[in-house]
């Protein structure tokens, strides 16, 4: 049957026609086999093109598109929009990029560029007689999300998601919700403390039956595709009945003989082997800490009824369509002697030093020392030139700065000197700068090549800085207290890039397919990522990401079925061997071994296959194509490509 | 090295109504101001050095007298700091630290400021009751209410304690600006430097007029000169009393100059009077107790000293003679606070033109 095909070569404005003789390509290619009319049209992507499009298909009983213009990244679904529009296939439409590719790749020479049109144009009508239609699979979709972290962006993200309907599984590493954000206290702007933000959370989530908790529990397993996930979660026991209601918990706190580090705390306190991270932790129940409880017996002795030693560690596994990845930071740990820390007692690290304004009342003192000159060095662990951290962490300048001013609030008559490389306090942030230099606190600039010395001095410590305000003068500071305003690095989550397959950065963090167009997508479909995980945010831009990511995952299973793009690669049985080739070179694992008829063969999993194409040549028995780009069509397009041009 | 000492910016608080803490650095105050140089960042190098409390730095600096308060940097400081206002701040700062026995912080603390003009004033009506004569109530004759004789030794002792105390604080000012052997002191060089800056500064208030406030400039030229005319009036009555006590005639020269230097004196120190009364204009937002009390010496001085001239011609005896007892007062309590007040920047001012002048 002869083939009717349209084709338009695009002007761009000029952006192509300066440089691509489009009178003289409409004349190259009008004649070629297939074609029915070739049109030149000064901006093919506007409406009235559009239009005319459209109607010249209908008029005419087109077969087939060829839009000659800008990158299909660009343009691709304006035109398979107007294909479909016009009673079309959108796969028998095909573009192609005669801007990016040509007019201003080689605008130096624009008869060789107008010979280069011709021939990738000639190339797009040979794939245009060969496309077939193309359907999108439609599968259905798990309604249910996994939300792994249980910090405030995955307790937001919980919330978000459970009220547009899916079922939630609220996944959290620690016994306890909440993550860094009740180590904090007062936050910024508002005044309003951590503990009290995550209370409202929590609240906010026991009230909805459709949000499953899991503390104690980490992931193990991942697998399946896009909207028909799975995961293997393994929990541990907490020793501690869900009922729990035992009056003797504070002598059992007394008694219990097991005493560690309290990372809640950051090792300023011990804790007991019988816990909660801290008083109105989430859930309300205390737990066990299994590595370091001896089974000694008392708390079960004083209360019988609430303690469960046998309790085992459990695994299940959750079907989930979606999943969205909240892991956190942890704050950076500086290394020993850095900046004096681990080597002087009056050195601590910003996240200890908020916790010791918790822990202290009435008087601010360490070590019974009552602290009235505080230095805080800036950018500890961020910003490294030659360290691994080369990022900025964000917060951190802000964090610092509103400490300071926190503490002129409830004392007063301590002296806050900060000393800093830059300060990033942007959006209303500044406003916090602003306040401290009106209260008096001194700032004082170094060089990350000169960095500030913490040294001994008598009792005390003294730190040094050459002051870059100061013409480079050496300055020196007695303070009480050194604060190192140390950054954020991913808080360890048990090697989840691993098993997710999403891809960390150099800096460690997750990654995003786009930062700025798809902050919240991973290559994988279906796993986003929010919050500090990712990457330094402060709250409002952690919330800020876990409900894009909300956003994201309802959009995906809202429907209840999913489409999947239809350029997947499909395996001609007959030919297969099963060698195994393909299922190697496959990133995605989306070829599977399959008994068929008695022959072992390759299966593709459509949900998985992104029709990269990276299987086909490594097929020796030519089994495997794309569909959209068949053997037929790419043999088709060098031909075109080849084919000799008149001058 | 220098130590961090953040109550010293406390302590110049005190001197103005600047809010310095709020400096970001940011520099705009060094890019507006037309005295700032490559190697001087004027002024932020004194907001920075006060910020810190890096006292040696402020002590030995000149740029608080180099500055005439233009008011740019404050206007252009974007944290509203008033970086000018500081400068300001700092020389009544270091008036107080130049000062012998430190004398001026009697003038420079309000409470005890109060009390050292009280008894000023009440040394000088003391004064006045011991040293008047029996005065000739039926024509105006001056002398007659004090001799001469009292008024020259007065004089004559008042001038070498100044001279003394002026002297000494020029070198303490010396001593603590610290001028190097490379900064080429010699004869010649402060010769050179004092001509240019006699000249170029003083008299012609050079760098004044680079402000972009021409009314303020004029103000402060007009009384500059005026002062310079009263000031040699008077040194001209008194060398001629000494060399020709009988010669009346020639005394028309010192009256008539006095009463012309006495017109612009008054134009300039009434228009400060009433700019910092009515706060009219950036540069009077502030004003110091220090401020005030030396414009209004100033200006009553020389008020009292024209009514004088007019009374001569009435023979209102009384008011004449009253008018003559305080206007000895004034200018008694004037001149012996010269070194220790806002008096002390017209010697301050010069000397660090010069020493700056030398310097480069
Ligand atoms: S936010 Fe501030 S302290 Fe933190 S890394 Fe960035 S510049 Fe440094
Ligand atoms: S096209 Fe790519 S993703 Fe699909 S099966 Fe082949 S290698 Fe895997
Ligand atoms: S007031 Fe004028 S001269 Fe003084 S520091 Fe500011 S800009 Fe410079
Ligand atoms: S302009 Fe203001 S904020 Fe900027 S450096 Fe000068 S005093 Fe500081």
């Amino acid at each position: 049957m002869k083939r009717r095909i349209g084709v338009y070569i695009c002007h761009c404005g000029g952006n192509i026609s300066d440089y691509v003789d489009v009178k003289k390509v409409r004349e190259a290619v009008k004649d070629e086999e297939g074609v029915f009319l070739a049109k030149t049209t000064v901006f093919a992507c506007s409406d009235s093109s559009q239009k005319e499009i459209i109607a010249d298909i209908q008029e005419n009983n087109l077969d087939g598109i060829v839009v000659a213009s800008c990158s299909p990244k660009l343009h691709l679904h304006t035109f398979r929009s107007v294909a479909e529009r016009a009673g079309l296939n959108p796969y028998e439409y095909v573009q192609v990029n005669i801007r990016e590719q040509d007019s201003w790749a080689h605008s130096d020479n624009p008869e060789k560029a107008t010979e280069k049109a011709i021939r990738l144009i000639r190339a797009g009508i040979k794939r245009a007689i060969e496309a077939k239609p193309l359907t999108p699979n439609e599968i259905p979709v798990i309604n249910g999300v996994a939300v792994i972290g249980g910090g405030a962006a995955g307790m937001r993200a919980a919330i978000e998601l459970s009220d547009t309907g899916l079922n939630v599984y609220l996944i959290e590493k620690e016994h306890f919700l909440g993550g860094r954000i009740p180590q904090w206290g007062e936050l910024f702007e508002t005044n309003e403390r951590g503990e009290v933000l995550i209370e409202r959370l929590y609240k906010e989530i026991v009230k909805r039956n459709n949000i499953k908790i899991f503390t104690g529990a980490e992931v193990e397993s991942f697998s399946g595709c896009v909207g028909n996930f799975e995961l293997g979660v393994r929990i541990k026991p907490r020793f501690v009945k869900r009922d729990f209601n035992c009056k003797d918990y504070e002598k059992i706190l007394k008694e219990c003989p097991v005493e560690v580090e309290d990372e809640f705390n950051f090792g300023l306190t011990k804790r007991k082997a019988i816990y909660k991270s801290y008083e109105k932790a989430f859930p309300e129940i205390p737990a066990i800490d299994k590595e370091n409880c001896t089974r000694c017996g008392i708390c079960e002795k004083l209360c019988p009824e609430s303690f469960d030693f046998n309790q085992k560690e459990e695994k299940l596994n959750l079907r989930v369509g979606a999943v969205i990845l909240t892991t956190g930071f942890s704050p950076y740990e500086p290394k020993e002697g850095e900046f004096g820390y681990g080597k002087f007692n009056s050195v601590l690290t910003l996240q200890q030093f908020r916790r010791l304004m918790e822990l202290s009342n009435g008087e601010l003192s360490y070590n019974s020392k009552k602290i009235k000159n505080i230095a805080f060095i800036y950018c500890v662990g961020s910003r490294q030139k030659d360290g691994e951290n080369k990022y900025c962490s964000r917060y951190c300048c802000t964090a610092a700065i509103h400490t300071s001013l926190l503490l002129k609030e409830k004392y007063n008559d301590i002296k806050s000197y900060h000393l800093f490389r830059d300060i990033r306090t942007y959006g209303k942030q500044e406003i916090l700068y602003r306040d401290s230099c009106k209260n008096g606190d001194i700032y004082l600039k170094f060089d990350e090549s000169n960095p500030p010395i913490v040294e001994k001095n008598g009792v005390d410590v003294s730190v040094k800085i050459k002051d870059i305000l100061t013409d480079g003068e050496e300055i020196e500071i007695i303070p009480d207290l050194v604060v190192l305003v140390t950054g954020m690095i991913p808080r360890e989550n048990g090697g989840l890039e691993k098993i997710f397959k999403v891809p960390v950065g150099r800096d460690k963090f997750f990654s995003e397919i786009h930062p700025k167009l798809r902050p919240v997508e991973t290559v994988i479909n279906g796993v986003y990522i929010a919050g500090t995980g990712q990457g330094p945010k402060n709250l409002t831009e952690t919330i800020l990401s876990s409900l894009s990511s909300v956003a994201k995952a309802y959009s995906l299973l809202s429907s209840g079925t999913l489409k999947l793009e239809p350029i997947v690669a499909i395996i001609d049985e007959e030919k297969c061997e099963w060698c195994g080739n393909c299922d190697e070179v496959c990133v995605y694992d989306a070829i599977e071994k399959k008994s068929e008829n008695g022959k072992e063969v390759a299966v593709i999993n459509e949900a998985l296959c992104k029709g990269c194409g990276s299987c086909v040549p490594v097929c020796e028995s030519r089994a495997i194509e794309i569909k959209g780009y068949t053997n037929k069509e790419i043999l088709g397009m060098i031909d075109g490509i080849l084919k000799e041009v008149n001058r | 090295m220098e130590r961090v000492n953040p109550d010293f910016s406390e302590k110049i608080k005190k001197y103005g109504a600047f809010d310095i803490s709020a400096c970001y650095n940011c520099g705009n105050c060094t890019a507006i101001c037309p005295l700032s140089t490559e190697d001087n960042s004027f002024p932020r190098k004194m907001v920075r050095a006060t910020v810190l409390g890096l006292e040696n730095k402020i002590a030995s600096s000149l740029d608080p007298w180099l500055c005439y308060y233009c008011g740019e940097c404050s206007d252009t400081c974007p944290r509203d700091a008033d970086p000018g206002g500081l400068m300001m701040a700092l020389r009544r700062y270091q008036i107080r630290k130049f000062s012998v026995g430190r004398i001026s912080d009697l003038f420079y603390q309000g409470f005890s400021s109060f009390w050292a003009w009280f008894v000023l004033t009440l040394l000088g009506v003391l004064g006045i009751f011991f040293f008047k004569n029996n005065p000739d109530m039926k024509e105006i004759k001056p002398l007659s209410f004090v001799s001469l004789n009292v008024l020259h030794d007065g004089g004559i002792i008042l001038f070498v304690f100044l001279l003394v105390v002026s002297f000494l604080q020029l070198l303490l000012m010396l001593k603590s600006i610290k001028l190097t052997k490379k900064d080429g002191i010699g004869i010649k060089a402060y010769l050179n430097s004092f001509l240019e800056v006699f000249f170029n500064e003083v008299l012609s208030q050079n760098k004044f007029s680079k402000c972009e406030n021409k009314k303020r400039y004029t103000a402060h030229l007009l009384l500059l000169w005026g002062f310079i005319g009263l000031f040699l009036a008077t040194i001209t009555v008194m060398l001629f009393d000494f060399f020709f006590p009988a010669n009346e005639g020639i005394r028309i020269i010192p009256k008539v100059l006095g009463l012309i230097s006495g017109i612009p004196s008054l134009y300039g120190v009434s228009f400060f009077l009433w700019y910092r009364l009515k706060k009219a204009d950036k540069y009077f937002r502030f004003s110091h107790h220090t401020d005030w009390i030396f414009i209004i010496l100033i200006f009553f001085a020389i008020l009292s000293g024209y009514l004088l001239d007019i009374l001569r011609w009435s023979s209102a005896v009384k008011i004449y003679y009253f008018t003559f007892a305080f206007h000895l007062i004034v200018v008694f309590e004037l001149i012996l606070t010269f070194p220790f007040t806002k008096f002390a920047h017209v010697m301050y001012r010069p000397f660090a033109l010069l020493l700056a002048d030398i310097k480069k």
